[in-house]
């Protein structure tokens, strides 16, 4: 299912959240809205599923339209059919893990096999043997499985995640990246993700949106999100950056310290050097600018050195 | 059609407001009316008449003398145990906790009726020990009178101090020990500033309750010619000459000083408690206890139990069980009787016991579906009107009762034409529901403000319309607080004292009109045979209610 936004425009009191965003997601993609907090990107998933309410614009599932300012379009978040795995998981503390998977199906009276179905999607995700447990007996990571079994049950045409690997440790974040992504491939269902994390968006994603104050400043793959960052803010947030001039700026890994014939010479003084395990990390100065950049031998502080770069891995924003 | 629709939002709203209107504030206003308007003009120089008579003015000031004599007693009750109980290797023990609360929650009219009991003239006391013949002179006197509210008083100071002490975090008293301060120091200069706002509230908070508490004074007070507000406003109201004028007057300046100081506790929350609870968990050091003080606090905590409940409690019980109470404590002398009688002698017990028993379900009952409702429609309104809603449902908790109880005699009298409840059970369920809603407001606040948003929010997305969300999220999950709010509307209705011995109909007895009635002028032995199911059955409901609540965690 194809999602449009056009003109998404919100704003608290003084504040606007969201400033004129017009997005659209493709049927079957991993699509990944990306910025620190209060970009406004929560507030845009939350739109989606129909928990805000913009203040004009319309959304679009497909072609059917399911909110306009315009023509007083707004499809309440129960009619709309989407899966959500919450940021806290959201599970109902009172119900069993098969209550909770159970309850979407329940609530539009969809209860053929519904034991067959909810065991389905318990399978899916793991966890079929604690189909009677409470959510509180259960580890961070079940929990999270839990939640999104109960996504995956109803069969939405779209699931829209909020930030829902935030709450485990770093260890089970990796694990539960991989195992969600294979998911969502493996059922072909759209799905729209909500992250801070720039390696979780750039691993998992088909595209990504990066969203800064309200705006999307740049929405592609994330190759080039990487490579030919927009915006100073896309620069910056996304990946580390060395910056040659006020609008002239090299991803570190870039540069060499060995001249090649078509680059270009850049003279630098070592500050300080840290040690990562595999290589080293130098901090330099470049005129007023910091500089990082790695490699496998320690550099002395004070040294000076130089730094050789090609032209066309120079990126202007 | 949206305007359409957010008026009939509004509805419930505006209903459940004229209703708290009508059954809370009416009775208040009718109380400042009638201490005002002396036949039908308004004459304020009666007001001061009332209050400048000799009587009236000694009175106010036993009441306020004996409200700070209580805040000092049950400080130096609490202070100690609290410290004791938070930062020492007493915190294990945690069925203190439960021990400490008996005194709180035995009715203060039983308890001091067992202090009467144990410390008269010939009583239990000298029975035991003929040698302390003569100590009833020193009990019987105010010093008396304020050790026995102290000891009903201090366990909601104990855990007010005991909770805040917990929750100021050792790194604190730790770092002021790094940079050099000293075990005084550091109580002086970290421990006791961080503490000062709870206990000016503690005491502020002890103090209210004292002087608008009746059943102590109305029972031991009266023994010693004590008057205070509570039983002077019950005099006007009950004894002839009777003077409703007198009694409002009295009642409005009561009304006065209680808001007096829930204004300052409000003034002292917001300047100088601080916020030392954050999100990583607060971890409590402990301070070592040589041998010499663990035995000094074991002693400690066993004296004051002893006074707080092994007395009250241990003259309760062995009076019902004595046979004949001219021949003592012997052997011999002991019975069942008493509580045979209780049930067979006349009707008298039981149809106490079947009152208080149906106002308590009935008024339990009410309360949980009104108090329920009104949160509901507190947390659903956007407006200021929520805030006012909730704070009218919260005025009769910080009202004295006795005070809200005359307002309802007032009120109820005046409308009798319209509405004639007056001097029915009706009106005893009426005012048991006003009195006592603030406790299903609380809980079910409490309640809901554990349900995070997105539990909500999830139901929405998983296609649950806002009926079926109530029936199958919100109202599971703030069950636990309506069955807490009934169980404890439930507890303190089924033993209310005041409400029953001023707005009872004629010849209806509850079981605390009973066992006041049967101490003063009956049999005392049945008297406290009633006194001991009455505890008995509470405790046991209370018990079943932790238990309940406990396997609802899992």
């Amino acid at each position: 299912m194809q999602i449009r936004l056009t003109n998404i425009t919100k704003s608290f009191g003084e504040k606007n959240v969201i400033d004129d965003v017009s997005l659209s997601i493709d049927s079957g993609s991993f699509t990944t809205l990306l910025g620190a907090s209060g970009c406004g990107k929560t507030t845009l998933l939350r739109m989606i599923a129909g928990l805000e309410t913009p203040d004009t614009g319309e959304i679009w599932f497909g072609d059917k339209c399911i909110f306009s300012s315009e023509k007083k379009i707004n499809i309440p978040p129960e009619m709309r059919g989407l899966g959500f795995v919450f940021q806290d998981f959201a599970l109902w503390p009172h119900m069993t893990v098969f209550e909770n998977v159970a309850f979407g199906l329940r609530a539009a009276n969809n209860t053929e096999n519904l034991e067959s179905k909810v065991m389905e999607a318990l399978r899916a995700v793991q966890l079929k043997d604690f189909a009677k447990r409470y959510p509180h007996q259960l580890s961070g990571g079940q929990q999270q499985r839990v939640a999104f079994a109960r996504a995956i049950v109803i069969e939405p045409e779209c699931i829209l995640f909020d930030e829902p690997l935030s709450a485990l440790d770093a260890l089970l974040r990796e694990e539960m990246r991989t195992e969600l992504k294979e998911l969502m491939s493996k059922l072909k269902i759209t799905a729209v993700f909500v992250t801070h994390d720039q390696t979780e968006a750039m691993s998992m994603s088909d595209k990504i949106a990066v969203m800064h104050a309200g705006v999307v400043d740049q929405y592609e793959e994330p190759e080039e999100v990487y490579a030919h960052p927009s915006t100073e803010f896309v620069a910056k947030f996304v990946g580390s950056s060395n910056w040659i001039d006020e609008h002239q700026m090299f991803r570190p890994e870039k540069a060499s310290l060995t001249p090649s014939s078509d680059g270009k010479k850049f003279d630098v003084e070592v500050l300080s050097t840290q040690f990562l395990g595999n290589a080293y990390e130098g901090k330099m100065k470049y005129k007023d600018q910091i500089w990082s950049y790695v490699t496998s031998s320690k550099m002395k502080t004070g040294e000076k050195v130089s730094l050789y770069l090609n032209e066309k891995d120079i990126v202007r924003v | 059609m949206k305007e359409k629709t957010a008026i009939k939002k509004q509805v419930p709203m505006i209903v459940l407001s004229a209703l708290l209107i009508f059954l809370i504030v009416c009775p208040l206003l009718t109380i400042f009316a009638k201490a005002v308007m002396t036949d039908g003009r308004f004459q304020l120089g009666v007001v001061w008449q009332t209050l400048c008579e000799s009587q009236n003015a000694k009175m106010i000031g036993n009441s306020l003398l004996l409200g700070v004599l209580v805040v000092i007693v049950s400080s130096v009750i609490a202070l100690p145990l609290a410290y004791l109980f938070s930062r020492t290797k007493f915190a294990k023990y945690r069925f203190f906790d439960i021990v400490f609360m008996i005194p709180f929650m035995t009715p203060p009219y039983i308890a001091s009726m067992g202090w009467i009991l144990f410390m008269q003239k010939n009583g239990l006391l000298q029975q035991l020990f003929p040698a302390t013949a003569g100590c009833e002179n020193y009990f019987f006197t105010l010093g008396g009178l304020v050790l026995v509210m102290s000891l009903h008083v201090f366990p909601f100071m104990l855990t007010m101090m005991k909770n805040a002490m917990l929750n100021i975090p050792s790194s604190l008293e730790e770092s002021a020990a790094v940079f050099g301060a000293g075990f005084g120091a550091r109580l002086k200069k970290v421990f006791m500033p961080l503490l000062t706002g709870n206990y000016a509230i503690g005491a502020l908070l002890v103090f209210v309750k004292t002087i608008a508490e009746y059943g102590t004074p109305a029972t031991l007070g009266k023994r010693i010619g004590f008057d205070v507000f509570t039983t002077e406003i019950h005099r006007y109201a009950t004894v002839a000459p009777i003077d409703f004028g007198k009694s409002a007057t009295l009642a409005s300046v009561l009304v006065g000083i209680c808001l007096m100081m829930w204004m300052l506790q409000n003034y002292i929350t917001n300047r100088h408690t601080y916020n030392l609870v954050s999100g990583k968990g607060t971890r409590v050091a402990q301070t070592k206890m040589n041998k010499l003080a663990t035995v000094i606090a074991w002693i400690y905590i066993a004296v004051v139990l002893l006074l707080a409940i092994g007395v009250p409690y241990f003259s309760v019980i062995s009076t019902s069980l004595i046979k004949l109470r001219g021949y003592g404590l012997q052997a011999g002398n002991f019975t069942f009787q008493h509580y045979i009688d209780l049930f067979t002698a006349n009707a008298k017990g039981l149809n106490a016991m079947k009152n208080s028993f149906f106002l308590a379900v009935s008024s339990a009952s009410i309360c949980a579906v009104l108090g329920t409702l009104i949160v509901i429609a507190i947390r659903n309104a956007k407006s200021k009107f929520g805030k006012v809603l909730e704070a009218i449902s919260l005025l009769p908790e910080m009202i004295p009762s006795i005070v809200l109880i005359i307002g309802i005699m007032l009120f109820w009298n005046q409308i009798y034409n319209v509405l004639p409840l007056y001097n029915t059970l009706g009106i005893m369920i009426l005012a048991y529901v006003v009195l006592f809603l603030p406790y299903t407001i609380q809980y079910v606040t409490s309640a809901f403000t554990q349900i995070s948003n997105s539990l909500v929010a999830a139901g929405q997305v998983f296609g649950g319309s806002s009926t079926y969300i109530f029936r199958r999220i919100t109202l599971p999950l703030i069950m636990k607080g309506v069955m807490t709010g009934w169980m404890m509307t439930f507890i303190i209705a089924f033993r209310e004292l005041v409400t029953a011995s001023l707005i009872a109909p004629p010849n209806t007895l509850v079981i605390s009109t009973y066992i006041v009635r049967e101490f003063e002028q009956g049999s005392v032995s049945v008297g406290m045979a009633m006194a001991v199911l009455c505890v008995l059955f509470t405790t046991t409901a209370l018990l079943i209610l932790n238990r309940a609540i406990d396997k609802q965690k899992g």
